[in-house]
């Protein structure tokens, strides 16, 4: 009778303990799978995020915070959908003059100092080298906003693409790495046309690798505003989608993943 | 207007001005004013006079204004002043960049008035270029700033890899607070914890005996030592003897110790004390101790073992296959086999041992390949699980971790949706581990897992574990 007693008693707690733990993976890959899912945005948390960047307090971040969670809103669909929507929503505050420049300047540092933390222990995509391919983004020298290039490069990082990021090179520098490494593509993000007569210069520098040519993309807001001239810079493809630039450029996204952030 | 909001010419009380007047007043209520014609034509440029920042700008005279403003500023101001003709209003405050072929763009805030009927505008400025090479400062410093982030990236990624992949065991720690700042994948396997379960943990915790000030003042002097004599130290979590030697550095005001661990195994000396206790060690232990063939066959099996399994004597059960006693049977042992003969040893491999009268026992097992002989022996180590696990539970890690997870997860989905979904993920990650354990042998993994050949052959298709054709 004693034997019986432990025979059923002990094996029962082990179970517990084990399904236990094993929940909690299970629960904990659930969550990655959610992470994969499309996130959308909320215009009412939106305007709050927003408000918060505007005025600079940062310690409303944390309240907001709360309330992200509350609505699953994940870090990374924080940096993928609103970092950059409230950055196009400042483009369009400067057109109407609803924010200076100076406002614009500071919101956006802001935005860029958040994206910087939401994705500085993101390191996935260095640890799988069969992941992704590996990409080069230039942001020209004397480009006021970085923070498109910065985003860029963070998308691209969440789905397994290993990122060379180059902000405000000289020709000479993009010569060399171009020679000294192989890239599947590259991306130039412009945001003024004032550096247009430039960029064709350093689509040059970035094709003067003889042994491989290089595809080049260019992106950010001037691919949409100046489309054409863009087009006779002498880059492969003017888009803002990353995916069909990657596409074109035949980077594997079948072995890109999204991993939970 | 006045500031109680009459109109200040109507009241009569300004002259109507001469021309020279005008313009001097005009410069000087202002940094910069053009006057449009309706053409949107530059017909003059007034200057302030005590503003010296914009020079000479008489060539401006004559250009479309689409001319000296930046592409950007033109659509601008297109777009505000189509809005401004409708509405009937004048552009209070638009920020336009100048952008000529001898100046550099910089930015003026305008208002912008319609001053006669025929269209003719004038443009009211305010210079914004200290304001614009401050924030040009900000960008610059910005630059710099995210080009050491991403110098900085690269090279934490290089440490991070060596730390994850290098099999020297290397452990950082925090002489002022004695507490591990980071830990190799191979540091962490001769302490017998993950990384992120050592990282943050006091040291003094990880070995047996060693009080914290005692240990840190040890290390320290070790490591300013001439010669330095490994401390030997006892790992509490995998009670192996580690070998341990010091380095002293400074990192951004903080003082680091770097240990380097090495497994004490050839220093153990061979004595009789040994070999008696270890004899003692074999009759009288709480663990089950038994040696078997390389076939699995019992040699040897201490009292312990006997117990476990309800035995009467060594006698009835010598030659016998340990498969007769574990739960799995077979299987049980070829996963055995097969993990000991490649690595040369199995840590807390769980299952069940058969009883004599037919019970099962939950047990721990740690086996080792004694491979240094003609005839290679099977040592394994058998420790009653259940009384283990009952005395972890009060304290089990991760277990706030994982109720976490849960109240994220609670609220993104129905239940059912959750529950239909959590069973796919338990199905999915069994069949995998099952022929992980099985190295790739389906019919073993669906024996493990009690289901039938073509079960999970189905399974394996369900979840894109197979493809269609490679049956």
């Amino acid at each position: 009778m004693e034997d019986m007693t432990r025979g059923l008693e002990l094996p029962t707690d082990r179970a517990t303990v084990g399904l236990s733990r094993f929940a909690s993976d299970v629960v904990e890959l659930l969550l990655v799978r959610g992470g994969a899912r499309p996130a959308v945005l909320d215009e009412a948390l939106l305007q709050q995020f927003m408000q918060v960047i505007v005025t600079g307090n940062l310690a409303d971040i944390a309240q907001l915070r709360g309330e992200f969670r509350r609505l699953h809103v994940t870090p990374g669909s924080l940096a993928e959908l609103y970092i950059p929507e409230v950055a196009r929503r400042f483009g369009e505050a400067w057109l109407n003059d609803t924010m200076t420049f100076c406002e614009v300047t500071l919101g956006s540092a802001r935005l860029q100092s958040l994206l910087r933390d939401l994705t500085s222990d993101f390191f996935d995509e260095e640890m799988d080298s069969s992941a992704g391919g590996v990409i080069l983004i230039v942001v020209p020298d004397g480009e006021q906003h970085t923070l498109g290039g910065l985003t860029v490069a963070w998308q691209l990082r969440r789905r397994g693409v290993s990122v060379c990021l180059l902000l405000g090179p000289k020709l000479d520098a993009v010569r060399t790495l171009v020679a000294s490494r192989r890239f599947n593509g590259a991306f130039v993000s412009v945001g003024s046309s004032r550096h247009l007569k430039d960029l064709s210069e350093l689509i040059r520098a970035m094709k003067s690798c003889e042994s491989h040519s290089l595809m080049v993309a260019v992106g950010g807001s001037i691919a949409e505003a100046e489309h054409d001239e863009v087009a006779r810079s002498g880059a492969d493809i003017v888009t803002c989608d990353l995916d069909e630039a990657l596409g074109i450029m035949g980077v594997d996204m079948a072995r890109a993943r999204v991993g939970r952030f | 207007m006045t500031t109680d909001g009459r109109p200040l010419m109507s009241a009569g009380r300004i002259p109507i001005l001469a021309p020279e007047m005008l313009t001097e007043v005009i410069g000087s209520a202002c940094d910069i004013a053009l006057l449009i014609s309706p053409s949107e034509k530059v017909d003059s440029v007034v200057l302030n006079p005590q503003h010296r920042f914009f020079g000479q700008l008489a060539g401006w005279e004559g250009l479309p204004l689409a001319d000296i403003l930046s592409p950007e500023s033109v659509r601008k101001f297109n777009m505000r002043r189509a809005d401004s003709k409708a509405k009937g209003v004048p552009i209070l405050g638009i920020e336009l960049n100048h952008a000529d072929v001898a100046m550099w763009a910089h930015p003026v805030r305008y208002s912008v008035h319609q001053i006669a009927e025929d269209g003719t505008l004038l443009m009211l400025g305010r210079d914004l270029r200290l304001v614009a090479e401050v924030q040009q400062q900000l960008v610059t410093a910005q630059l710099a700033l995210e080009r050491d982030y991403e110098a900085q990236r690269e090279t934490d990624t290089r440490y991070r890899v060596l730390m994850e992949v290098s099999r020297d065991a290397v452990v950082l720690i925090s002489a002022s607070t004695g507490r591990i700042v980071d830990v190799s994948q191979g540091a962490a396997n001769l302490l017998g914890g993950t990384r992120g379960e050592l990282t943050g943990a006091p040291l003094a915790q990880e070995f047996d005996g060693r009080r914290r000030g005692e240990l840190l003042e040890g290390l320290t002097n070790l490591a300013s030592a001439e010669r330095k004599t490994p401390m030997e130290l006892s790992a509490r979590r995998s009670s192996r003897r580690l070998l341990v030697t010091a380095t002293m550095f400074r990192a951004a005001g903080e003082r680091i110790l770097l240990c380097q661990l090495e497994a004490a195994t050839t220093a153990v000396a061979r004595s009789d004390d040994l070999t008696e206790g270890l004899t003692q060690l074999y009759h009288e232990g709480v663990d089950g101790i038994v040696f078997a063939d390389a076939d699995g066959n019992l040699r040897a099996a201490n009292e312990a073992f006997l117990n476990l399994t309800d035995t009467a004597s060594f006698a009835a059960i010598r030659g016998r296959s340990l498969a007769d006693f574990l739960a799995r049977g077979e299987v049980d042992l070829r996963l055995l086999m097969d993990n000991v003969r490649r690595t040369g040893q199995l840590k807390f491999y769980a299952t069940r041992l058969n009883t004599d009268f037919s019970g099962q026992v939950a047990v721990e097992l740690s086996a080792t390949w004694l491979n240094d002989r003609p005839d290679p022996v099977l040592v394994l180590v058998v420790r009653d699980a259940s009384r283990a696990e009952a005395m972890r539970r009060s304290t089990l890690p991760g277990q706030d971790e994982g109720s976490g997870n849960v109240m994220e997860l609670v609220g993104s989905s129905p239940l059912k949706d959750i529950v239909a979904e959590t069973t796919d993920v338990i199905e999915k990650m069994c069949i995998e581990t099952a022929l992980e354990l099985t190295r790739n042998n389906r019919v073993a993994a669906a024996d493990l897992l009690g289901l039938s050949r073509q079960s999970l052959y189905v399974k394996l298709r369900k979840f894109g574990l197979i493809n269609r054709d490679d049956d």
